[in-house]
């Protein structure tokens, strides 16, 4: 078996003449043996990388032998050679050397991952599709938001409104309630990403089970389901800023979700002269309007709490407005 | 004693044949929403087991989803959809002797097909994702009237993965084309396995169909049930469009490959 490879060997370096000095062609040829008993290893994977570019790949023929070939040479080539029950080796290539034998340790190998349970999957109910977070992540997510952008079916615009089956979605929920209503954003990007544990998409939402039998929404929303350690969870931003001549600018934006009890709170102040209210203004309040189960337009709009002093100088209202806004919602 | 010795050498010998090819099982979930634009299919179970030169993909059999299925169920895409989904007691099946470069499927309409293992160009790139603890890669390539991107891991040294998407430097844990109109995602691998019993060929004694004989099996019958699918129509006195398409946009309505007669 020795003698073999060895003339295995000296007949790749024979073939090497012939692939030298051709048009700058780059050929890397060679052979992967076990580094134990030498015997030469069948169906290996070899791969020639640049940092982390695949330039070009095989796998080792029935006598252990690998060719592969790049348009010309390059700098930091990298062999890498792989095989099941052996350790991967990786190997720095020369300029001048195109002919290379790797030596694979022998390893024993066993994986054993488990993303979803073989009968776990998204689960699709009448209204509802349930998308098991940890299948659709890759764990640099940092908010819902984040996660939301690999769940099949889901697609997150510019402005960070929310589309679920091409259609934008009505609110968020967590765990069944209503917390945000239609400002879900500030769930979405508040709401920290390792918390979830599913996601659900719920067609044909209606608030009011009576009516949902008569009345066919087409209402898309959310709802998240949280992982069963982390039902606790407060969340949040907090921003603070403070200048010259008593300008001052606070914001807090913070949720504390516990099993009973769920609450998100906003708030802002500050004097210099940032609309407080913008978080609050498209906040269309309807569990307060009695007529929620139908559509916005019945629904009364609650001006956030925002301190106007009166003027008559016309400046600009930058210039003299102080804000407030706060809001509790259970 | 010399029986003894030989046995001993057998025992070992075998032993090291085990060691050096153990087989894996990695198990998928499949699927197909054909025409919905996005994936809102049925999910079905899928499995892939593996050992050093062969893999056997098997989905739609009735023990993987722990019953028989055959129902109508809708789902709701860019258009609402509703798909007879069924299962069966083998199941679709595809074997990819990758060393000897033999590719036999199962597939639909119960058809047996034998060719050569079909050779993917994939375009690998440097961009990666954690999936489990496997570190991906991503490749994209054309294949069979779609665009396909794969996400394979080359700690898994094996050219093989999903239905027909194989030849990678890597086993591929995930795979689906532009919409996700098929979708193929990774659930667990367990390696070595004791299902290994499940990793045999496709057995069949009658003829075996080649890939041509297959794509004009799967063209006619689409147009036979596009002129029968009329005639119903016209005979309940429904009159639609004629919509005159090219067979390889129809036929990815309803299934994988884009088989195409009209080019």
């Amino acid at each position: 078996m020795q003698t073999i490879n060895k003339i295995l060997v000296v007949f790749i370096f024979a073939c090497l003449g012939n692939t030298y000095g051709q048009s700058g062609e780059f050929v890397v040829q060679g052979i992967v043996q076990d580094s134990i008993t030498s015997e030469t290893i069948e169906g290996a994977s070899v791969i020639l990388k640049q940092d982390t570019r695949f330039l070009a790949f095989g796998y080792t023929d029935a006598k252990g032998v690998f060719k592969l070939s790049i348009p010309e040479f390059q700098e930091n080539l990298v062999l890498v050679a792989n095989s099941m029950g052996f350790a991967k080796q990786e190997i720095s290539l020369l300029k001048n050397q195109q002919s290379y034998s790797v030596k694979l340790a022998p390893q024993v190998e066993s994986l054993d991952e488990v993303l979803l349970q073989p009968d776990e999957k998204i689960v699709i109910k009448t209204d509802t599709l349930r998308y098991k977070v940890s299948a659709f992540t890759n764990k640099t997510e940092q908010t819902v938001e984040d996660v939301l952008r690999n769940i099949p079916g889901v697609e997150i615009d510019g402005d960070g409104n929310i589309k679920a089956q091409g259609q934008y979605i009505k609110k968020i929920l967590i765990e069944g309630d209503d917390l945000a209503d239609n400002n879900y954003k500030i769930i979405s990007k508040n709401l920290d990403a390792q918390v979830l544990d599913e996601v659900e998409v719920i067609s044909n939402y209606e608030e009011n089970p009576v009516l949902k039998k008569f009345l066919n929404s087409d209402a898309k929303v959310l709802n998240l389901k949280l992982k069963e350690d982390r039902k606790t969870v407060l969340f949040g931003t907090n921003t603070a800023g403070i200048g010259n001549r008593e300008r001052s600018k606070l914001e807090s934006n913070l949720g504390l979700i516990k099993e009973k009890i769920k609450f998100l709170n906003l708030g802002k102040w500050n004097n210099t002269g940032e609309w407080a209210d913008e978080q609050l203004s498209n906040y269309v309040s309807e569990n307060s309007s009695g007529f929620n189960d139908f559509d916005k337009d019945f629904s009364i709009k609650l001006d956030p709490q925002v301190y106007l002093q009166e003027s008559t100088i016309m400046l600009d209202e930058r210039n003299y407005i102080q804000n407030k806004s706060f809001s509790i919602i259970f | 004693m010399i029986r003894l010795t030989l046995l001993i050498c057998t025992f070992l010998f075998s032993f090291y044949g085990f060691s050096q090819n153990k087989t894996g099982l990695v198990y998928y979930g499949e699927i197909q929403s054909m025409g919905a634009g996005a994936p809102v299919g049925p999910d079905l179970n899928a499995i892939l087991v593996f050992d050093n030169n062969r893999s056997l993909y098997i989905t739609r059999m009735d023990s993987l989803e722990g019953e028989h299925i055959r129902e109508q169920r809708n789902f709701e895409g860019t258009a609402r959809i509703s798909r007879t989904v069924t299962t069966n007691e083998i199941g679709f099946r595809h074997y990819n002797d990758f060393k000897k470069g033999i590719f036999t499927s199962r597939d639909i309409g119960f058809s047996y097909i034998k060719d050569h293992t079909p050779k993917i160009d994939w375009n690998i790139s440097s961009e990666t994702k954690a999936i489990g603890k496997f570190t991906a890669n991503k490749a994209t390539a054309h294949f069979r009237g779609r665009d396909y991107t794969a996400w394979f891991t080359p700690e898994i040294p094996l050219p093989i993965g999903p239905w027909k998407m194989q030849g990678l430097p890597g086993l591929i844990l995930e795979a689906y084309d532009t919409n996700k109109e098929i979708y193929w995602y990774f659930k667990s691998i367990e390696y070595p396995t004791d299902k290994s019993y499940l990793l045999k060929p496709i057995e069949h004694d009658g003829e075996w169909m080649s890939t041509e004989d297959f794509k004009n099996h799967m063209i006619e019958s689409l147009k036979r049930a596009l002129i029968s699918g009329r005639m119903s129509a016209e005979s309940a006195n429904i009159r639609g469009i004629y919509v005159n398409n090219k067979t390889q946009n129809l036929m990815l309505r309803s299934y994988i490959e884009g088989f195409a007669d009209d080019q």
